[in-house]
């Protein structure tokens, strides 16, 4: 339905984007467009650039020696190529696959990090934001008697919450979460795919996943990657049941990858 | 494992060579032990321990007291170790976080080929170079400016624990900054990008995700450097001014267990002179083993607590 569509805000665009790991293009020139409170999942095949592409979106591909990007990546109509990377950083939040909070960091200095590397140092407000957002990653009951103990004491699935509650806590306007769930149990991935549509009202989500049950459940768009080329973009419920690539069927009925 | 039976013949008495031979090394520490001991029973016999506290080494009087020189030992190799341990942070940090493939490799390459110069080169160094630096240039300054502070007291000689320690730092930092290195390299990827991903700059992910994560390691680093700056000898006796006192001030000469026993081993006047000398290696060595155990045992542990989580 187009017109609904426009009155959504854009937050993300990516435009003729490429990257490299020296002389290898990992991603080749990839556009779309992300708009507020979508949740965009990223699938393909394991070796296909996803976890490139989605580190391209806050800058961390270049920290790899070698590694090169053209192209541009719009965050809410910045070129964020054009700007500080550490600035870029702490509008865009990431959760990685394996669970890593700081070792030797407390539970709440763990959700405090990114507000203390931007400046604030007061008790008052760093403690009402780090109980926000231990909310928001629904680990607050869980956690709201033990903030002094080491964040790395809690069990997978909890350490990964404590990751998004310490990537939400700077309020970013994006996500990127790479294969969030894949370290985790059924259960843990279960309770983080019911929070992912809680967050969908505060933030936009990417997320990478191998898991094509795990994209069709939680995303409300779907882009197809292989062997570096997005072959098809689209909302979720278009491409799981109607895709227009051949590629993308052949991925999605499970005749390869 | 290899099973024994699974051995042939030749292989049989290669293995039994082998492992006589790595518990003919522990067997020679107990011999040693014993014939330390047994040598310097004199004066333990005539002091007991407080051989070790008394302030007192005069062979013509053969009144004998190590005080002195452990004294000097230990302030030389606390001086090397806190000269040392920034210098050794900091490259061993340019190394693994911040410079680019090529200053790596030729970095890396420099500070172990400092642990390879011979002992009696730093020494020359230290006594043409350093020394006379100290007494014309570093030592006048400090006195002028910080001279009211117990350590800068007294004349500017440039011999003394000051150039002792400055000399040791050198030598310890290559075996500081490699084991700092390997720790640094050991620590996950997938936290320094956490922190980088935060918006963390370089320094603050340095302090994030590798200091915080390697201060044990850091501390079995800095004790092994220790233990080397304790036992070093060759290079402290020629810097160090021969001296046995023990004073505040880094000005002053002093003396080392390791510098003592290879001055005056050659010339020990009498029996209890020897025993003496003799006492002092035994307590250089059981100094030296506990806190290289300590430090092996930090590490392993730092290292075993990674093996775990990766
Ligand atoms: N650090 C690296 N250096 C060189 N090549 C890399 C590096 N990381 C990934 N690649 C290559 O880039 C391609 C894309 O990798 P990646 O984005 O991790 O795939 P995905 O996340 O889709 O499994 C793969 O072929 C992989 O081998
Ligand atoms: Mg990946």
């Amino acid at each position: 339905m187009p017109n609904s569509q426009v009155q959504k805000n854009t937050i993300l665009e990516v435009k003729e984007l490429n990257a490299w790991f020296g002389d290898f293009h990992a991603v080749k020139n990839i556009n779309l467009k992300v708009e507020q409170n979508d949740i965009l999942a990223l699938i393909g095949p394991s070796g296909c650039g996803k976890s490139t592409f989605i580190r391209t979106i806050n800058r961390l591909h270049e920290e790899v020696p070698g590694a090169r990007v053209t192209g541009e990546v719009r965050l809410l109509g910045q070129d964020i190529y054009k700007m500080d990377p550490v600035k870029i950083r702490r509008q865009v939040g990431m959760v990685f696959q394996k669970p890593n909070p700081f070792p030797g960091l407390s539970i709440f200095e763990n959700v405090a990090v990114g507000l203390k590397l931007s400046g604030i140092q007061r008790k008052s407000i760093l403690t009402e934001i780090v109980e926000k957002s231990l909310k928001q990653a629904a680990l607050w009951n869980e956690v709201k008697d033990k903030l002094n103990e080491p964040g790395t004491s809690l069990s997978g699935g909890q350490q990964q919450r404590l990751c998004i509650a310490r990537a939400l806590a700077v309020t970013p306007p994006i996500l990127l979460m790479d294969e969030p769930t894949s370290a985790l149990d059924p259960i843990s991935t279960a309770r983080i795919e019911d929070l992912l549509q809680d967050l969908k009202k505060y933030v936009t989500i990417v997320i990478v996943t191998h898991n094509m049950q795990q994209a069709s459940r939680v995303s409300t768009k779907t882009a197809f990657f292989l062997s570096g080329e997005l072959i098809e973009f689209g909302d979720t419920s278009q491409v799981f049941t109607k895709p227009n690539k051949q590629k993308t069927e052949e991925y999605i009925t499970g005749r390869f990858g | 494992m290899i099973r024994r039976g699974d051995l042939n013949f030749s292989d049989k008495i290669f293995y039994w060579v082998l492992k006589s031979l790595a518990f003919g090394i522990i067997g020679l520490l107990v011999v040693l032990f014993i014939l330390l001991l047994k040598m310097s029973w004199p004066i333990f016999s005539k002091i007991g321990l407080s051989f070790y506290f008394l302030n007192e080494w005069n062979p013509v009087t053969e009144e004998f007291g190590a005080m002195a020189f452990i004294y000097g030992t230990i302030a030389t190799a606390l001086l090397a170790l806190v000269l040392s341990l920034p210098i050794s942070l900091g490259s061993a940090l340019l190394v693994t976080e911040l410079a680019n493939l090529h200053v790596r490799r030729v970095l890396g390459f420099l500070i172990e080929m400092l642990a390879a110069i011979p002992s009696i080169v730093y020494g020359l160094w230290g006594l043409f170079v350093v020394v006379p630096f100290l007494r014309t240039d570093v030592q006048p300054f400090l006195g002028d400016y910080l001279g009211f502070l117990p350590l800068f007291k007294g004349p500017p000689i440039g011999v003394g624990l000051m150039a002792g320690g400055i000399v040791l730092a050198i030598m310890i930092t290559p075996t500081i900054a490699t084991i700092c290195r390997e720790i640094f390299l050991t620590i996950p990827k997938v936290y320094k990008e956490g922190a980088l991903a935060l918006g963390a700059t370089r320094w603050e992910m340095i302090q994030l995700s590798v200091i915080r994560s390697s201060l044990s390691g850091i501390l079995g680093a800095s004790i092994l450097g220790l233990a080397r700056a304790l036992g070093e000898t060759m290079a402290v006796t020629m810097v160090i001014g021969n001296r046995a006192q023990i004073s505040s001030s880094l000005f002053s000469p002093a003396q080392t267990m390791a510098s003592l026993l290879a001055n005056e081993y050659a010339e020990a006047s009498s029996e209890i002179h020897m025993a003496s000398l003799t006492a002092i290696g035994f307590g250089l060595l059981l100094v030296s083993l506990i806190v290289n155990s300590l430090a092996r045992i930090i590490i392993w542990r730092v290292g075993r607590i990674y093996r775990r989580s990766k």
